[in-house]
C-alpha cells in the first residue's frame, strides 16, 4: 500500500480560504481560519471486489466506520486550530478532543493497515518476510499460530506484528481499543482487526477464528514484506 | 468470596423485543455465558496458583495476569445481568410520572427529559462500552456515565440503576453501525421500568 498522503493545509487568519501545498487536496474538514496548520486526512480508497469467503457489505460497512474515523481526524483538528485561535484552549472542550486524539487517530491509521494489505485469495507467502519472521519463531507456521493467538485474545482490539527499529526485532502485540498498546516508534507490518464490526454480521459472536482464518486466505504478503525497513 | 465461588450463567425470558432481534439476543445470551465461563476460569486458574504456591507477582506473570483480567470478565458477567433484568417485551417506553426513578431523575436533573437526553448522549459516545445510569448511595442522586468496554469509569460503590449495552454486538445485526441511536430508542422502548425501580436505594434526596 502506498502510505497516505497527508497533507498540511495552510491557513492563514482571514484568508478564509484553504490553500494546499499540492494543489489536489480538496478539503472535508469545515473551513477553519487559523495561523495554526494541522494535516488534514482524506479517506484512501479499497476495491472489496472478489476477496475470498469475506462478506462483501460487511467490508463496505467496516470502510465506513474507517470513513467516520478519518473525518473525526480531521474534525478534531479543526477544532483545536479554532479554538486555540480563539484563545478557548484552556477549557475541558479542547481537553477532551485532544484526549481522543489517540482513539481517532490510531482508528484511522490502523485501518488503512489492515485494508491495505488485502488481496482477493492472497499471494504466496514473500521469501524475505519469511525468513525475516522465522529467525524470531522458528517457523512461519509458529508466526502464524502465535499471531492467531493474540488475536483469540479476550477483548475487542488489534494484533500486531511489529517491527522494532533499534533492534531491528519482531513481535506480535495486543492493542486495546485503537490506541492502547502501540509501542512508541515500532513500524506495524501485519495488522489485523478484531473489533466485533470486522466479523460479526458474517461469522456470528464466536466466529472470531473462522474470520481469522478467512481473512489470512486475502492478504497480499508482498505488501507486508514491504512494510519491512 | 472468590476461590470456591463458581458463578452459574443466568437465563432470561426475552424475546420479541421492540427494534432488537431475536437473533441479537441470542449472540448476546452466548456472549454473557462467555463472561461467566471465563470468570469461573479466572478464579479455578488462580485456586490452581494458590495450590501450587505460585503467587508471588514478582515471580510469575500468571497471577498478575489472572488478576488483571478480573475488571473485564467480572464487569462482562455482571452489567450484562443488569442489562437483560432491565429490559421487557412489555415495555411502556417512559416510565410513569409518579415512579421512583422519575422522581429520582427529576430530583437530580430537574426534568426527566433533561436526564434522558444526558444519558442518551453517553450512549452515542464514541468507542466500545456502556451508558450506565448510577445512583450515589450516600446522597441518592443520579448520574450518568460512560463505562469504556467493562471496566474503566464504573464508579466504586455506585449503585448502577439503569444499564444500556453499547457494544457494537449489541445492536450490529439489527442497525448499520452509523445507527447507533436508533438502537438506543429501541433499547428505551423495551426498559423494564419495575426492574429499574426496585433498584433504587431510598435516601433523603431520592424522595426529596
Ligand atoms: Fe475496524
Ligand atoms: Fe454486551
Amino acid at each position: 500500500m502506498k502510505r497516505r498522503e497527508a497533507i498540511t493545509s495552510i491557513l492563514t487568519l482571514g484568508a478564509g480560504a484553504l490553500a494546499t501545498g499540492s494543489g489536489i487536496f480538496k478539503a472535508e474538514a469545515r473551513e477553519v481560519q487559523t495561523t495554526y496548520k494541522f494535516s488534514t486526512y482524506t479517506p484512501l480508497t479499497y476495491n472489496f471486489d472478489g476477496l475470498k469467503g469475506l462478506d462483501k457489505d460487511m467490508l463496505e460497512q467496516h470502510y465506513a466506520l474507517y470513513r467516520g474515523y478519518v473525518n473525526n481526524t480531521n474534525k478534531a483538528q479543526s477544532i483545536m486550530a479554532e479554538m486555540l485561535a480563539a484563545g478557548k484552549a484552556d477549557t475541558t472542550e479542547f481537553s477532551e478532543v485532544r484526549r481522543r486524539l489517540g482513539f481517532e487517530y490510531a482508528g484511522m491509521r490502523l485501518h488503512e493497515y489492515y485494508f491495505g494489505m488485502l488481496k482477493p485469495e492472497g499471494s504466496p507467502v514473500d521469501e524475505k518476510l519469511k525468513r525475516a519472521v522465522s529467525a524470531f519463531w522458528g517457523s512461519w507456521e509458529n508466526w502464524i499460530a502465535d499471531i492467531t493467538r493474540t488475536a483469540m485474545m479476550r477483548g475487542i482490539g488489534w494484533a500486531i506484528l511489529y517491527y522494532d527499529p533499534v533492534t531491528k526485532g519482531l513481535q506480535n502485540f495486543w492493542i486495546d481499543d485503537h490506541e492502547n498498546g502501540n509501542p512508541p516508534g515500532f513500524e506495524p507490518i501485519f495488522v489485523l482487526d478484531v473489533w466485533e464490526h470486522a466479523y460479526i454480521k458474517q461469522f456470528g459472536a464466536g466466529g472470531r477464528r473462522a474470520y481469522i482464518d478467512a481473512l489470512l486466505k486475502n492478504v497480499d504478503w508482498s505488501v507486508i514484506a514491504k512494510r519491512l525497513p | 468470596m472468590g476461590l470456591n465461588t463458581v458463578y452459574k450463567a443466568r437465563t432470561w425470558n426475552l424475546s420479541d423485543l421492540n427494534g432488537i432481534s431475536n437473533r441479537t439476543l441470542e449472540i448476546h445470551f452466548k456472549l454473557y455465558e462467555g463472561y461467566v465461563t471465563n470468570t469461573n476460569l479466572l478464579n479455578e486458574k488462580i485456586a490452581e496458583l494458590i495450590k501450587d504456591g505460585n503467587l508471588d507477582p514478582t515471580k510469575t506473570a500468571a497471577f498478575s495476569e489472572l488478576k488483571r483480567r478480573f475488571g473485564f470478565e467480572y464487569n462482562g458477567m455482571v452489567l450484562h445481568e443488569y442489562y437483560f433484568d432491565n429490559l421487557t417485551k412489555d415495555g411502556s417506553g417512559d416510565p410513569s410520572k409518579d415512579s421512583a426513578f422519575y422522581k429520582a431523575a427529576e430530583a437530580s436533573f430537574g426534568s426527566y427529559e433533561t436526564w434522558k437526553a444526558d444519558f442518551i448522549n453517553v450512549g452515542k459516545m464514541r468507542g466500545v462500552g456502556w451508558a450506565i445510569c448510577y445512583q450515589d448511595p450516600v446522597t441518592g442522586t443520579l448520574s450518568n456515565h460512560w463505562i469504556n468496554m467493562h471496566e474503566t469509569g464504573n464508579v466504586a460503590g455506585y449503585k448502577p440503576i439503569l444499564v444500556m449495552d453499547v457494544w457494537e454486538h449489541a445492536f450490529i445485526l439489527d442497525y448499520v453501525p452509523a445507527d447507533r441511536p436508533k438502537y438506543i430508542e429501541a433499547f428505551f422502548s423495551n426498559i423494564n421500568w419495575e426492574a429499574v425501580n426496585s433498584r433504587l436505594i431510598a435516601t433523603e434526596t431520592a424522595k426529596a
